[in-house]
């Protein structure tokens, strides 16, 4: 494997092989992908951030829903709720994969959870922003 | 000819879709996980967006903003899922490319999404421009 492998493990892999993201003696066997630039903690990073994110966005659309008594808006955001807990265990899961490269991984299951918390939220919106409108 | 690859290599992947993971070879994972930050990125940008529809929304009921404020928040959070749909689509469709070995997709959703701020934009201005012109 030469230096300019792109699958060559860094600096960072050869430093943290019983680290965070490493948990098996040895480091990881199999399919290792580039440690260059910190890529699988920068991308355990953003899905933490879109995780925060999509629970964030969700305490102002409770909040109105609540106020204004529109009903299938609370129970709109009490499922994006849901769908925000099962994400942030989606997440510890990325985390976990993140250690193990022999594992294929797909984040499209994931990704589908907070394109729901998404929608959720924008539906939950909009009726609340029409329903203002029309009274 | 890039559909020649087709299930050869990717057959017996269980990942999901089958449509992006059926298809090609695998691919260097620092793209992977490039494009997957990347599609993490469109989906922060679409949750701002719903948080700020749902923000001026909430702002509109309570602050006793014009009438037509919670029109402009509904449209915010249908844009913004509307984009966060179409982070998912575009994660697909470059992981696609990326597995084929094909030119990336152009990102069109960047211009429409600048062309949706600016409509809004435009709107919001013009509305209150009308509303101090008629106080």
């Amino acid at each position: 494997m030469s230096p300019a492998d792109p699958r060559a493990p860094g600096p960072a892999a050869r430093g943290r092989s019983g680290g965070r993201f490493h948990r098996r003696r040895g480091g990881p066997s199999g399919h290792v992908p580039g440690r260059e630039a910190l890529q699988p903690e920068r991308t355990a990073l953003a899905w933490q951030r879109t995780a925060v994110t999509a629970l964030v966005c969700l305490v102002p659309l409770v909040l109105v829903a609540l106020r204004t008594h529109v009903a299938p808006v609370t129970v709109g955001a009490g499922g994006a709720m849901v769908v925000s807990g099962v994400l942030v265990w989606s997440v510890h899961r990325r985390l976990g994969q993140l250690g193990d490269d022999s594992r294929g991984y797909s984040p499209y299951t994931p990704m589908n959870f907070v394109l729901a918390v998404t929608s959720l939220g924008a539906v939950g919106g909009a009726v609340v922003g029409v329903s203002l409108w029309l009274r | 000819m890039a559909d020649q690859h087709t299930a050869d290599e990717g057959h017996g992947d269980t990942r999901r879709p089958a449509r992006v993971y059926g298809v090609g070879e695998e691919p260097d994972p620092r793209f992977s996980m490039a494009n997957e930050r990347t599609a993490l990125a469109w989906m922060r940008t679409a949750l701002a967006l719903v948080g700020g529809g749902v923000a001026i929304v909430s702002l509109s009921s309570l602050a006793g903003m014009p009438g037509w404020a919670p029109l402009v928040g509904a449209a915010t959070c249908l844009g913004g899922g509307a984009l966060a749909l179409r982070s998912v689509s575009a994660w697909a469709r470059v992981e696609r490319a990326l597995r084929l070995r094909l030119p990336l997709p152009a990102p069109r959703a960047l211009a429409m999404l600048a062309a949706g701020v600016v409509a809004l934009a435009a709107l919001t201005l013009t509305l209150s421009v009308v509303e101090l012109t008629h106080r």
